[in-house]
């Protein structure tokens, strides 16, 4: 089985880790309690007819006084960037990151972008110029971690282009 | 005087060593040329469950961090990464006299004294971000408004201010939920919520909450602050405006053969202390005192298609409103106290 080393980036609270635990346990919780430093999850997709075991980094929130550490992406077969479609602000984080990436690793590997917390209807605050322009070329999805939309999918779109 | 000159003496790095390796967990692994295989062994391996760590055995199969990260020509280090045990350990990979050596530390105390820190600070932004979010849905632009210019501050201390406090509802609505399908209910109070809310965004209030199938909403937040004469006004004319909005909505829902429900108004005036009362799933901005409850007393006591003004608040009103009849109500927990009642001419009232 071939495997992969896939880190969830972005800011705190944006719900990566509730995105792990959806996609690799099918379960939420409106409980929040803040990852420190990463957790690393494990989980096999079939993409294609191929199977793939995923090592997910569940990685720390970035913030202005704790940088994620860019030797957490090393050995990254692919990126999963999360945004909270309520909190813009979000967005300017992950560019951040995204610029770390590129300028410190230069590292090409493939990446999904996700914007979270899709449930929220009420509170939707993404905005569709910025959100499209952050991701480039890169597939796009709104997700919700509470309801599982688009969750599988994401992960899915990450394996199958990490084959690619 | 002490040789400031000298390394540090061999029992003090003796004792040092000690604390890291022993209090730290500290485990060792060197490296074949491979950089991929253990060639020894040692320290507390036993400290990381389930990791067994034996010459000839690939070291990246220790653990899934390791994944990656082998072989290396410089020196890494991955901070914080979680155990089985839900403990935390700081791996590094280190290039010493040309051989390569992985090294294990257990942080789980240092995290978990983070942890707390890091929590309370990430909820509290999560729960700030949300706040404005509510504050921006319900409250209105307004609100948000004042709050980014620091005209209120949001803590929990609160800021005393004079301020006018008005409560309005839909009387009989209790009983029009009981005997209605949900969506008639809910299509019916959207229809008086817009009617009661509309004139106080209108006339500068914020709306401090909503109440089932009522509002409470504060005069004298923003602009001419602490002016109680305009919250007064402004809010003595939202009053009447509620009225004859309803009024409206009425003669709207009658002509269709709708059944028509009276509101109810309460204003007072006073000191109040603003702020923010936490909890997660609670409407955070609030004004506290004697007056609101006052306030929300007289829209208790109001009929349907009135206004009860408290004499505080029909004093500073300008110019001082015609047609309003004083009345000596004992206002529960308050005692007789003189209030002007308005009537809003016919229409206002409820169908019944
Ligand atoms: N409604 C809703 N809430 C969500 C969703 N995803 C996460 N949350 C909530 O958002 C909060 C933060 O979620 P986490 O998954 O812990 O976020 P995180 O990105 O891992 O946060 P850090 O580890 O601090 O960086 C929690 O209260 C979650 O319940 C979602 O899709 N919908
Ligand atoms: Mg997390």
């Amino acid at each position: 089985m071939i495997r992969k080393k896939v880190c969830l980036l972005g800011a705190f609270g944006v719900g990566k880790t509730s995105l792990v635990r959806r996609f690799v346990s099918g379960i939420f919780s409106d409980k929040y309690l803040s990852t420190m430093g990463v957790k690393i999850d494990r989980k096999t997709v079939d993409a294609d007819g191929r199977e793939v075991g995923l090592m997910i980094w569940d990685i720390h929130g970035e913030e202005a006084f704790r940088k994620i550490p860019m030797s957490y992406l090393r050995g990254a077969s692919g990126l999963m960037m999360v945004v909270d479609g309520t909190r813009p602000e979000t967005l300017d984080v992950a560019a951040g990151i995204v610029r770390r990436v590129d300028d410190e690793l230069g590292l090409a590997a493939p990446r999904v972008w996700l914007a979270n917390k899709r449930d929220l209807a009420d509170d939707w605050a993404l905005p569709a110029d910025a959100w499209a322009k952050l991701a480039g070329d890169a597939p796009r999805f709104e997700t919700s971690a509470l309801s599982g939309e688009h969750v599988d999918e994401a992960f899915l779109a990450l394996a199958r282009a990490m084959l690619a | 005087m002490t040789d400031m000159g000298g390394g540090i003496p061999a029992p003090i790095l003796d004792w040092l060593m000690e604390q890291c390796a022993g209090e730290r967990g500290l485990a060792w692994a060197e490296l074949e040329d491979d950089g991929v295989r253990v060639r020894r062994a040692g320290g507390a391996w036993d400290r990381y469950a389930g990791m067994d760590v034996r010459p000839g055995m690939e070291a990246d199969g220790l653990h899934d961090a390791l994944a990656g990260m082998l072989p290396f020509d410089e020196a890494w280090s991955l901070p914080m990464i979680e155990l089985a045990d839900g403990g935390h350990a700081d791996l590094h990979g280190l290039v010493l006299d040309g051989r390569r050596w992985i090294l294990w530390r257990d942080v789980s105390r240092g995290v978990e004294a983070a942890r707390g820190m890091q929590q309370s600070a990430n909820e509290g932004q999560l729960r700030q971000a949300r706040r404005a979010r509510v504050l921006d849905r319900y409250l209105g632009r307004e609100v948000a408004g004042l709050i980014e210019r620091g005209e209120v501050r949001l803590n929990a201390a609160g800021e005393r201010r004079e301020i006018v406090t008005l409560f309005a509802d839909v009387r009989g609505f209790t009983a029009f939920n009981e005997r209605r399908d949900a969506q008639e209910v809910m299509d019916s109070l959207n229809e008086y919520m817009v009617a009661m809310l509309e004139p106080v965004l209108d006339e500068g209030g914020v709306v401090d909450k909503i109440i089932g199938d009522g509002i409470m909403a504060v005069f004298g937040m923003s602009g001419n602050a602490g002016n109680v004469v305009a919250a007064a006004t402004a809010g003595w004319r939202a009053a009447r405006r509620i009225l004859d909005g309803v009024a409206v909505v009425n003669a709207r829902r009658a002509a269709r053969g709708a059944e028509t429900l009276g509101a109810g108004v309460g204003l007072a005036a006073g000191e109040a202390v603003l702020g923010l009362l936490g909890g997660r799933r609670r409407r955070a901005f609030t004004a506290i005192g004697r007056h609101v409850n006052l306030a929300a007393r007289l829209e208790d006591a109001a009929g349907a298609g009135e206004a009860l003004v408290a004499e505080d608040a029909w004093r500073a009103i300008e110019p001082r409103p015609h047609g309003l009849q004083p009345r000596m109500l004992d206002v529960r927990g308050i005692g007789p106290t003189r209030v002007y009642c308005w009537r809003a001419p016919s229409g206002a009232l409820s169908g019944q």
